[in-house]
């Protein structure tokens, strides 16, 4: 009886010897699976290109704007030393005014359609991420799978971390963020 | 013999259960509430304030905010000393018990570790008058 004992003690003891030994099993005994997403926007392809585009077409709404509103601004400007009769001056001011209200008015409503495509955009990542780390959850046998900024501390090393595998999964499953507007 | 050999057999056999456990918890608010050198600190704000005002009152802006001061070096710290903690303790990771208990987990409390290398740490720390 003692024997074994001692064998099954003995047993036990290397195959948790053994246990801490191979990373890939110790990932398999994590309670919880650990990503820090924090640097998500350089490492995903998909998101990189689509900050990239929004910020083009924020820039040409900008720049579209700014060049309809240019002439507007240069005739106020000269309307004051025109030398016209007051009441044609505030006519005409009010008419340019009028123009660059809607010209800010029409650039605003497609920034905030570039925001609003942009948001389901982002919205569509966090559902593969999300999809993404409960397949890993699964896979793993985790009880669940926490954001670093939620930590305290985490080791750099731990087979837990699986920040680099979910990068590697959503780049192969998500090539690309269509910004819909 | 045979005997002591089981013994020292199942010893290690439950230090390595208590190893595969790789999450440790460290209450934060808990920390501060344990911590000695921060109740320290609130009786010497208390007293000083006493001392300038004559009257036993709880702190006022100005003597809460010098506490908050004092303390500060203390609380910046909790994050290395956690660290420091999971070290020690081959942790894998270091999370609030109310993230441990939404998230289904468990894990060892080191709360009291992390406040004891901190008072040692800041033992000599004082509250700073304003």
């Amino acid at each position: 009886m003692t024997r074994l004992a001692v064998v099954f003690l003995l047993c036990a003891h290397y195959s948790g010897a053994l246990h801490a030994q191979i990373p890939a099993a110790n990932a398999a005994k994590s309670q919880a699976l650990i990503v820090d997403s924090r640097d998500a926007y350089e490492r995903v392809a998909a998101l990189k290109a689509l900050f990239a585009e929004v910020d083009v077409k924020i820039r040409a709404v900008r720049g579209a704007y700014e060049s309809a509103a240019q002439p507007l601004q240069q005739s106020l400007t000269a309307l004051k030393n025109s030398g016209q009769k007051p009441e044609e001056m505030r006519k005409q001011k009010a008419q340019l005014l009028l123009k660059l209200a809607n010209l800010q008015k029409q650039a605003s409503v497609q920034q905030q359609q570039i925001g609003r495509a942009n948001e389901k955009a982002l919205a569509e990542f966090d559902q593969q991420m999300l999809a993404i780390a409960q397949q890993l959850q699964t896979e793993r046998g985790a009880k669940a799978v926490l954001q670093a900024q939620d930590l305290l501390y985490y080791r750099a090393d731990c087979p837990c971390n699986v920040t680099e595998e979910i990068y590697k999964r959503i780049n192969a499953k998500l090539p690309k963020l269509v910004l819909k507007l | 013999m045979a005997r002591k050999i089981v013994v020292a057999l199942a010893l290690i056999f439950f230090i390595n259960i208590a190893q595969a456990s790789n999450i440790i918890l460290v209450d934060s608010a808990k920390a501060e509430a344990q911590s000695a050198v921060f109740n320290r600190l609130k009786i010497e704000a208390a007293a000083a304030q006493l001392k300038k005002t004559g009257k036993a009152a709880p702190l006022n802006a100005q003597y809460q905010e010098a506490l908050e001061l004092s303390l500060s070096d203390w609380r910046s710290a909790l994050p290395d000393a956690v660290a420091q903690i999971a070290i020690a303790t081959k942790a894998d990771v270091a999370i609030e018990p109310s993230i441990a208990k939404l998230n289904g987990l468990q894990g060892t409390d080191r709360t009291a570790d992390v406040v004891k290398a901190l008072d040692v740490q800041f033992s000599k720390l004082k509250f700073i008058s304003p």
